[in-house]
């Protein structure tokens, strides 16, 4: 069972990927697993057989593709660059036939292929080599005239570098081939910022994009192609002129100043292998294009043409404003297809149960002097629930868990709570309640609260999981086996008898990481706490016996963060190594795994209606996944720092996210929209939270302030025309001021975690640091 | 300037000097100047790299600063073994030595005696984490708790009166400024009005919540009542709650109209009781008066200059609210004080004005004296000295002339002493040596004989002073002065011991805002005075002064002290107990502290003290720790003693109970 998911979910992994990020990922699938043990070096086998197929199948849809492309030439793509136009098609399944051969493919496929198949023979796989060759249709003799081979096809300075190691890699990635005098860099990047500042204005803004990637690809160039002095000089000269907000990313560049130093640093790997995205009007592009071929400026066209993306669109140029607001990632901006597939962001509908009228509590009512008030309240609830959003997944889209008989009192009981909710709004703030921790010295990094806001849960850098009871309620172990046997099991109170009163304590200490814990979530039946480390591992606790139950292996690297989903079983965990992977708690191996981030996935979120995950990360870029296919459905760019925080609000619709750059933005998941930009805060914003009913935003930050935002204004005051969803070019306003409710101080404590209970009470967490 | 520091780092490479030194250290003799350059690019390039990754720990860990266990994590995530023993608690300097061409950075590696690590006692175990709850808002408003920052920070209080323009500003400041002011409804219409073109301030009515209407009847209660126990607590009170901003206006009110019922009926005591909440309102390091000093400045004056203060004006002690009043006067010209409102120079045009007229009474007299002579040397020098003589006839003519009555000797008598007491060190600075009584006699006449005996006793004891502090950079002197009189006067002037009361308040509002419990303040700086420097004081006081040239930021040169008194031991006879040690944080660690406690210890043993005792709280781990390594056992721990309190009711209750003799 467990190998056939997997199948299946590395399977669509792989089909989601081009040929040359299969090679990336298949060292980092060598890498992660060949210290998990035999076993996963046995599923890898396994579906060696199947991924061996994809391989082909895709290699006959590039074949497909380049052909349908050549005849539109909208995007006017070189016919050789095959690789980073499939990127494009990210969501979408191949729909051409299968049948076609490899042999249809470009050369530069078939040495695809080689190289993939010389990856393999290294790492030892030889049944999945001979399978792949034998279906790929090569002679046998193929491989080993490959060297030869790869070095022909790649050219110049590919060649040199693939003698040294790693040659099949090599050929693949590198990238800056073509050679010119290092002299005339400098002259050619300035003759196009000549260019550029006298266009029409508003074609300048636009062009001026170009400026940020041809810079990099032109130092790289530069520094692969050994020329050290020519490129400190270059970067010198223009890095003054790139934005901002490209200022991390430049710092790292500027340390690299050797061949060797590229090799392995993976900032520079995500530049070389995936395109940088540009959006441009037609005219603009135009214009670009006509001056390029006019100053036969082939130098800088080579580059557009093979590391750039430039994703045209028809109608007026963007504003600097416009293309602000949208840029900052490390890839440049979402193509404007990677958010047109569908996401059902409605919620599931809630399952009917029936509430039972429990009569202490109506009889306190009517003392109350409030006696049937509640009735219809109950009523319109459950009328609300009955109806189907038309924008909800299917209920069975995935399988979720069924409900126990606990899962359905404690239904009962939040809906109990739910009537007697607060209503918020601008006039009516919630109160604020904040939970300091003193005496972390060893430092707090992570907080969860249960959704009935009875547990709290601390992750520590010293590797420990602290959970604190915040109700009377002690936390109590169960018995251990010899004296669970003498309690009498029929008896009504047996769920208190199993516990042990003897071990009643406020608080518990969970021991068992090795490493800072990063990440910590409450299960939704409130019996399992997730925790996720610095030591690669995601841990599963018991909050009945306090002992750890699974460490989920998988990562390798730190895994930043992890959540369970909102209906349990399953969750969402990523981390240093930039796949998020999707597990269900009783499978040691993951179900899916979410490949496409360029750096560290930082936060991981699930939407309400379990059906997607949300991932953000270092790259700058928000990423929404399908649980069902593993596809991206969603790539958000916008925001200038690492991603810490997500958060779906309670109807689906929207998602607010939070960075290093102390921003807030918010985002129309239907549309696949920016609607929003929040500023105030002056560091990095680490947690943020939608009361119950979406009223309200809160946001805590490094800067120790709660701020409270007025939701509902944030998302009335919208204005989606077709218009602006076809293009998905948005004007922002500047109201942040308007939409801020309040901002308050805390006494030198960051705010690193947010909650609202269930009668929208906001509770927040932070450790004191005098 | 961003881009030139950017570009500035691009180019930073480890010199290849150390490449050589580390090679040697290795045992590679002779590194080729290339191998150098390379290696040096290299390990450049791979620490960049490093740090790079480090800091994506320090995020995930939710911190500012960069530590050791980050660069070890991104070790760990290259593959490479974490660097072992760099975990110092102590910030090491490198130490910066050049000689024989070469230039070096080291660290100062201390040699530690083993025996001294063996026989310390064990470090004290660290508190375990724990949680705490509070309230940061209730329904949009922050409730001002210790838990909470104060609402409105001073600097803004002070920045709203000085500059009122400026203030007004999109962002954070005037956020907290509207919700520092108003409940929820009025903050919303704040909110409403910003968005016109112009930005007014909303007009909020003050309106109190029912605790805070409760406080402040509480309080003003307390201070004006018969209880001195409740008013001590009330001014304590006064003086450092951080939430007082909104009850200013209040309190302002109520102290003028006070000042005016009682001053018609000559009531001493309240004013007294009114003055001290004006001084507790001043040290209140939460609040900034200048928009409430057109109420509290006419109250403080009529408390100086007022023709009757009490019903008996010969026997009643006014003269010592008079110099109270003048006091607190002086401390308001010294922070309000601004071109715009030029308090000081109207202030002192009112004093001299009322002097300078010859119907004026001697008690106002009196008044006006103490106000200018408060305001400092220079204003004694230009107004004070220069009429010394004129007034001195006047004093003449009271006491050696005919009897006019008793009212009017006392006051000329008083008037006598302040002119000698504040015009004798002036003078004594001011005037060339030798003192000779007739040259003082032709110039200050009738007072001359006497001021000049008093400017020789003030020099004398400026040479004392003087020698001590040049003995040593630090001097730690014992605080009653044994020249210091007055019994049962509650505002006696005591020159040193007065900057280190209100530095010791100081110090414990600091302590204060730190968030550690503020209620263990009870005792105002007043009471302070009245029982350390009497007759059998309770407490001895041992302060630490610094020469004039390393003064503290704000100006002190009192950085600490020790504040110890006698117990008694059934067991083993006589110990000292230090109450208080306290050495202000820019002067820490250089053992300011060690040689306060070696003092205290010294005065044991001279009294012959068989132990000293302090009782430090729980969380204070540094000075436990302090005072574990001094050798200190710890009681608690050892013996299991509980420190037992009898306060408030239960004392009284208690005192009641004594059986009757």
């Amino acid at each position: 069972m467990i190998i056939i998911v997997n199948l299946g979910c590395t399977a669509a992994w792989w089909l989601a990927r081009s040929p040359s990020s299969i090679i990336k990922g298949l060292s980092v699938w060598i890498r992660t697993n060949r210290v998990a043990g035999s076993c996963a070096v046995r599923v890898l086998f396994f579906f060696n057989l199947a991924h061996a197929h994809f391989i082909l199948k895709m290699a006959a849809v590039q074949g497909g593709l380049v052909d349908a492309n050549e005849e539109k030439d909208i995007k006017s793509e070189p016919a050789n660059d095959t690789w980073a136009n499939n990127n494009a098609n990210d969501g979408r399944l191949p729909s051409a036939s299968p049948g076609a051969s490899a042999a249809a493919g470009a050369p530069e496929d078939q040495q695809t292929l080689l190289a993939v198949l010389q990856f393999l023979r290294k790492n030892k796989l030889t049944e999945s080599v001979e399978i792949l060759r034998r279906e790929a249709g090569l002679p046998e003799d193929s491989l080993e005239s490959k060297g030869a081979d790869s070095s022909g096809a790649g050219s110049g300075g590919a060649a040199a570098a693939a003698g040294e190691d790693q040659p099949d890699v090599n050929v693949v990635l590198s990238a800056y081939s073509q050679q010119g005098d290092p002299v005339l860099y400098p002259v050619y990047y300035s003759g196009l910022k000549r260019f550029i500042e006298t266009v029409l204005d508003c074609h300048r803004a636009e062009l001026s994009q170009v400026f940020y990637p041809l810079f990099v690809h032109m130092y790289l160039e530069l520094v692969y192609n050994n020329h050290e002095s020519e490129a400190k000089a270059f970067f010198e000269k223009f890095c003054g002129d790139q934005e901002c907000y490209y200022g991390d990313d430049l710092r790292i560049l500027s340390s690299l100043s050797k061949r060797e130093h590229m090799r392995g640093n993976e900032t520079l790997l995500d530049f070389r292998t995936s395109k940088f995205v540009l959006r441009i009007s037609r005219d603009s592009y135009q214009l670009l294009k006509r001056h390029l071929q006019e100053r036969q400026n082939n130098q800088i066209w080579n580059i557009i043409q093979e590391h750039l993306y430039i994703d045209i669109f028809d109608g007026i140029p963007r504003s600097k404003g416009q293309i602000d607001a949208m840029s900052g990632s490390l890839a440049g901006e979402a193509k404007r297809e990677a958010n047109k597939a569908k996401v059902y962001y409605g919620l599931l509908k809630e399952p009917e149960i029936e509430l039972p009228l429990d009569d202490e509590d109506e009889e306190a009512e009517n003392e109350e002097g409030k006696p049937k008030k509640k009735k219809p309240k109950k009523d319109s609830m459950g009328s609300k629930s009955k109806k189907q959003d038309p924008n909800a997944p299917a209920q069975t889209r995935i399988p979720l868990p069924e409900l126990k008989d606990s899962d359905k009192l404690d239904k009962i009981m939040y809906m109990k709570e739910a009537t007697k909710k607060i209503r918020l709004g601008p006039d009516n703030l919630p109160s604020i309640c904040f939970y300091s921790f003193l005496n972390a010295y060893q430092g707090l990094t992570a907080v969860d609260f249960t959704d009935d806001s009875s547990l709290i849960a601390g992750g520590f850098a010293d590797s420990t999981v602290r959970v604190w009871s915040v109700t009377p309620k002690k936390l109590r172990k169960v018995k251990s086996a010899a004296d669970l046997n003498l309690i009498d099991k029929e008896s009504d109170d047996v769920l208190e008898r199993i516990m042990d009163e003897k071990t009643a304590s406020e608080s518990k200490i969970l021991h068992g990481h090795s490493g800072p814990v990063y990440g910590i979530s409450f299960s939704p039946d409130r019996n399992y706490l997730l925790s996720s480390s610095e030591d690669g591992t995601i841990r599963l606790w018991s909050l009945l016996t306090f002992t750890c139950l699974v460490g989920y292996k998988g990562h390798n690297y730190p895994v930043w963060d992890t959540q369970f989903s909102p209906h349990g079983y399953y969750f969402i965990s990523g981390g240093h190594d930039r796949v998020a992977r999707l597990w269900a708690t009783d499978h040691y191996q993951p179900l899916r795994m979410f490949s496409g981030h360029l750096a560290d996935i930082t936060c991981t979120r699930f939407h309400p209606n379990s059906n997607y995950v949300a991932t953000g990360s270092s790259d700058r870029t928000i990423r929404l996944w399908d649980v069902l296919n593993g596809n991206c459905v969603r790539i958000f760019t916008g925001h200038k720092g690492p991603i810490h925080t997500l958060a779906f609000s309670p109807n689906g619709k929207f998602l607010a996210s939070g960075a290093t750059d102390g921003r807030v933005l918010l985002w129309d998941i239907g549309h696949g929209l920016m609607i929003g930009e929040l500023k105030g805060h002056t560091d990095t914003v680490y947690s943020l939270r939608f009361s119950r009913d979406g009223e309200i935003l809160a946001s805590g930050s490094m800067d120790n302030t709660v701020r409270l935002w007025d939701a509902t204004k944030a998302f009335d005051d919208l204005e989606t025309d077709d218009f602006t969803a076809a293009t998905g070019h948005i004007h922002l306003q500047d109201n942040s001021q308007e939409l801020l409710l309040g901002t308050y101080m805390t006494k030198s404590t960051p705010v690193i975690h947010l909650h609202f209970t269930r009668r929208n009470l906001l509770l927040a967490a932070g450790a004191y640091n005098p | 300037m961003a881009e030139e520091r950017r570009q500035k780092q691009c180019s930073v490479v480890l010199p290849t000097e150390s490449m050589k030194a580390m090679a040697e250290s290795v045992g590679v003799g002779q590194l080729q100047e290339e191998s150098c350059v390379a290696l040096s690019e290299e390990v450049s390039y791979r620490i960049k790299e490093i740090a790079q990754d480090a800091l994506k720990f320090m995020h995930h860990g939710k911190r500012r600063k960069l530590t050791t266990s980050d660069i070890d994590n991104a070790l760990k995530l290259k593959n490479v073994e974490p660097l072992y023993g760099f975990q110092s608690q102590e910030f090491i300097p490198f130490r910066f030595a050049s000689g024989g061409g070469r230039e070096l950075h080291f660290y100062e590696e201390r040699e530690v005696d083993l025996s001294d690590i063996i026989n310390t006692p064990l470090p004290r175990v660290p508190l375990d984490v724990s949680l705490k709850a509070h309230w940061l808002s209730i329904e949009g408003v922050q409730p001002s708790i210790p838990e909470n920052p104060p609402p409105a920070p001073k600097e803004q209080q002070k920045a709203e009166s000085t500059e009122p323009l400026k203030v007004v500003k999109p962002g954070q400041e005037e956020d907290a400024t509207i919700q520092g002011k108003s409940q929820g409804a009025t903050a919303a219409d704040g909110k409403g009005k910003e968005k016109g073109l112009i930005r007014l301030k909303p007009r909020s009515t003050h309106e109190l919540s029912v605790e805070q209407q409760l406080y402040y009847k509480e309080i003003t209660e307390a201070c004006v009542g018969s209880c001195e126990a409740k008013r001590a607590e009330a001014l304590q009170s006064i003086a450092t709650d951080p939430g007082l901003y909104q009850m200013l206006p209040r309190f302002s009110t109520f102290i003028s109209e006070g000042v005016r019922v009682n001053v018609v009926q000559n009531n001493l005591a309240l004013l007294i009781y009114l003055m001290r909440m004006v001084k507790a309102l001043m040290d209140n390091p939460t609040l900034y008066l200048e928009k409430y000093l057109h109420e509290l400045i006419p109250a403080v004056v009529t408390c100086i200059v007022s023709k009757q203060l009490c019903l008996r004006p010969d026997v009643d002690n006014h003269w010592a609210l008079r110099d109270f009043a003048a006091r607190l006067m002086a401390q308001s010209c010294k922070t309000f004080s601004t071109t715009t409102n030029n308090i000081q120079s109207r202030i002192t045009k009112t004093f001299t004005k009322s002097w300078l007229d010859d119907k004026t009474q001697w008690t106002t007299r009196y008044g006006c004296i103490a106000g200018l002579a408060e305001l400092g040397p220079d204003v004694i020098k230009t107004l004070i000295l220069p009429r010394l003589a004129v007034e001195g006839a006047r004093i003449k003519a009271v006491t050696e002339g005919p009897v006019v009555s008793n009212i009017d000797k006392i006051g000329a008598d008083h008037v006598q002493s302040l002119l000698l007491k504040h015009c004798a060190s002036v003078i004594a600075k001011i005037r060339p040596q030798p003192d000779n009584v007739e040259q003082y006699r032709t110039d200050f006449g009738y007072l001359g004989p006497m001021l000049c005996s008093h400017v020789m006793k003030a020099r004398t004891q400026a040479a004392l002073q003087a020698q001590q502090v040049n003995r040593t950079t630090l001097t730690i002197t014992q605080l009653p002065h044994p020249d210091v009189p007055s019994a049962g006067d509650p505002v006696a002037a005591i020159p040193p011991g007065n900057k280190v009361h209100c530095h010791g308040n100081k110090c414990r509002s600091r302590l204060n805002s730190a968030g550690h419990h503020p209620q263990l303040l009870s005792v105002s700086f007043t009471k302070l005075e009245s029982d350390g420097f009497c007759q059998n004081p309770f407490f001895g006081c041992l302060v630490a002064e610094v020469p004039e040239e390393h003064q503290s930021k704000e100006g002190f040169t009192v950085v600490g002290y020790a504040l110890y008194f006698h117990t008694y031991s059934t067991w083993k006879g006589r110990s000292l107990y230090l109450e208080d040690l306290y050495v202000m944080e820019e002067f820490r660690g250089i053992g300011i502290g060690k040689g306060l406690m070696g003092k205290v210890a010294e005065v044991a043993k001279k009294k012959q003290c068989v132990r000293l005792q302090l009782s430090v709280l729980n969380w204070n781990t540094s000075t436990r720790d302090f005072y574990a390594a001094k050798g200190a056992q710890d009681l608690t721990e050892r013996e299991g003693w509980h420190l037992i309190r009898f306060d408030g009711e239960n004392l009284d209750n208690l005192a009641n109970d004594a059986p009757s003799d």
